[in-house]
C-alpha cells in the first residue's frame, strides 16, 4: 500500500482511534486504539515490580536468610516497629553432658544451655544455641558439615578470636550469623533479637568489615 | 555497385516505469521497530548484565551487611537506568528528525519519546525481575539472548500490519489462540510494536 500516500501529522485524536474491518477471506478484525494498547505497559512494568519484589524477598540467593512465602501478610514486613525482641527461634541440640572429661566447647555448651533453662534468654552480645550449616554436594559426592552444633557466647564489651584451618567454619560461621547464608538448623540470638525472624533488626544494628 | 544499403539506427533506453511497491518506500516505516526498540534492548542488556554480575560476585549482600537498604539498593539501579533511557530516548528522536525520517516529523516528539521511554522503563522492569530469580551469568546470558531474539520477531510479526490484523486481532480466531497471544504482552516489545504501528499507520498510510 506504499503508492497510496496519505501521510498526514499524527494527531491527539489518533490516540483513541479503533480500526475493525473484514479479509477477503470473510475474517473479521478489531484493532484496539493506542489508549487501550498503552495500558498494558504500565501493567507490565507494576507485574514485573510486584513479582520481583515478592521474588527478592523469597528465594536465598537473593539476600541469604529468607523472608517465608506469606511474609505480605505479616505486620512485622510492614512495620519493623512491631518487631519485638523474640526468644524463639529453630530447635536445637538441648542435651546437656555429664562427665569429667568434657571438651571445652562441651562444657560451654553445658554453661549455655544452663542459662537458657534459668530463662535468661536476654543477651547484649551474641549467643549461638546449636548453629549448623551443611554444605551438600550436587556431584553426588559426599556433604560437608561446615558448621556442626556450635554453642558460643559473647557478650556486651567482649572481643573475641575465631581461629582454625582452611574449611574449619569461620566464615560460615560469621555468614550465617550475618543472614549471607541460610543455616540448617540451631539459631542465634544478637542484642535479643532473633537470627530468624528479626534479621533486618539485626543488620541495622550490626557492622561487618571483611 | 554505387549504391551502398545503409541502415538507419536509432538507440535509446527502455523506457523505465516506476515501480510502485518501491515508490514512496521508507523503510523506517516498515521495519523502524527494529531501529527503535534497539534503545529498550540495549538498556535490558547492559542493566541485566551488571545486576546479575552484582548477584553473582556478592556485592548486593556486601553491601546489605554495610547497611544499604533493599530499597536504596533498588532505588540506586532503576534512578541510574531511567536517566540513561532519558538520554537515548531524546537521542533517538533527535537523530530521527535530523535525518528527516517522515515518522519522526509528522508525529510529536513527545509521543514517540513517551513510548520509547515507557518501553525502556518496562524493559528495566523486566530486568530487575530476571536478576532476582535467576542465579548465574550463564542463566543470564541465555535469557538476554531469549528475551532479544523474542523481542524482534514480535517486532516482525507487529512491523506487518496485515499480518497483525489476520494472526493478533482477528476476532474469529479460537479462544485458547487469544489466550496463548496475551502471554505476549509480557514482553514490552508486543506493546511497543502495536503502539509504533499505529503511529505509523498514520504518518505513512
Amino acid at each position: 500500500m506504499m503508492w497510496t500516500k496519505t501521510n498526514r501529522m499524527f494527531e491527539w485524536a489518533d490516540v483513541f482511534t479503533e480500526h475493525t474491518g473484514e479479509f477477503f477471506s470473510l475474517d473479521r478484525y478489531h484493532v484496539p486504539s493506542m489508549a487501550a494498547t498503552s495500558v498494558a505497559m504500565p501493567g507490565v512494568i507494576i507485574f514485573y515490580g510486584v513479582l520481583s519484589w515478592y521474588f527478592d524477598q523469597v528465594l536465598p540467593q537473593n539476600r541469604g536468610v529468607v523472608q517465608p512465602w506469606y511474609f505480605p501478610i505479616m505486620p512485622s514486613y510492614w512495620c519493623p516497629c512491631l518487631s519485638t525482641r523474640k526468644y524463639g527461634g529453630a530447635s536445637y541440640d538441648t542435651e546437656i553432658k555429664q562427665g569429667k572429661d568434657l571438651s571445652t566447647a562441651e562444657i560451654e555448651k553445658n554453661t549455655i544451655l544452663a542459662k537458657e533453662a534459668k530463662g535468661g534468654k536476654h543477651i547484649d552480645g551474641v549467643r549461638a544455641l546449636g548453629l549448623s550449616k551443611t554444605y551438600q554436594s550436587l556431584s553426588g559426592g559426599s556433604d560437608v558439615d561446615a558448621l556442626k552444633n556450635a554453642f558460643f557466647e559473647l557478650n556486651s564489651g567482649q572481643l573475641l578470636g575465631v581461629m582454625g584451618h582452611n574449611g574449619a567454619g569461620k566464615s560460615t560461621m560469621i555468614n550465617t550469623l550475618c543472614g549471607l547464608i541460610p543455616k540448617n538448623s540451631g539459631t542465634a540470638r544478637m542484642l535479643g533479637f532473633n537470627i530468624d525472624e528479626n534479621l533486618r533488626s539485626i543488620r541495622k544494628r550490626m557492622g561487618v568489615v571483611s | 555497385m554505387d549504391w551502398v544499403p545503409k541502415i538507419d539506427m536509432e538507440l535509446q533506453d527502455f523506457p523505465r516505469v516506476t515501480d510502485r511497491m518501491l515508490q514512496n518506500l521508507d523503510g523506517l516505516t516498515m521495519y523502524g521497530a527494529f531501529y527503535l526498540v534497539m534503545v529498550p534492548l540495549c538498556i535490558f542488556m547492559v542493566l541485566f548484565d551488571l545486576l546479575i554480575r552484582e548477584k553473582v560476585e556478592n556485592l548486593r549482600m556486601g553491601m546489605q551487611l554495610l547497611g544499604a537498604q533493599d530499597n536504596a539498593y533498588w532505588a540506586s539501579w532503576i534512578i541510574s537506568a531511567s536517566i540513561t533511557s532519558i538520554f537515548l530516548c531524546a537521542e533517538m528522536v533527535v537523530v530521527g528528525r535530523l535525518f528527516k525520517f517522515e515518522v519522526f516529523l509528522l508525529s510529536p516528539a513527545w509521543v514517540l519519546f513517551s513510548l520509547l521511554f515507557v518501553t525502556c522503563e518496562a524493559f528495566i522492569s523486566l530486568a530487575c525481575f530476571l536478576s532476582i530469580v535467576l542465579h548465574t551469568r550463564s542463566q543470564a546470558f541465555a535469557a538476554n539472548f531469549a528475551i532479544i531474539m523474542q523481542s524482534l520477531i514480535i517486532c516482525f510479526c507487529l512491523s506487518e500490519p496485515t499480518l497483525m490484523k489476520k494472526i493478533i486481532y482477528n476476532l474469529d480466531t479460537p479462544l485458547w489462540v487469544k489466550a496463548v497471544i496475551n502471554i505476549f504482552y509480557l514482553n514490552p516489545c508486543f506493546t511497543f510494536g502495536k503502539m509504533f504501528s499505529d503511529i505509523t499507520n498514520v504518518t505513512n498510510a
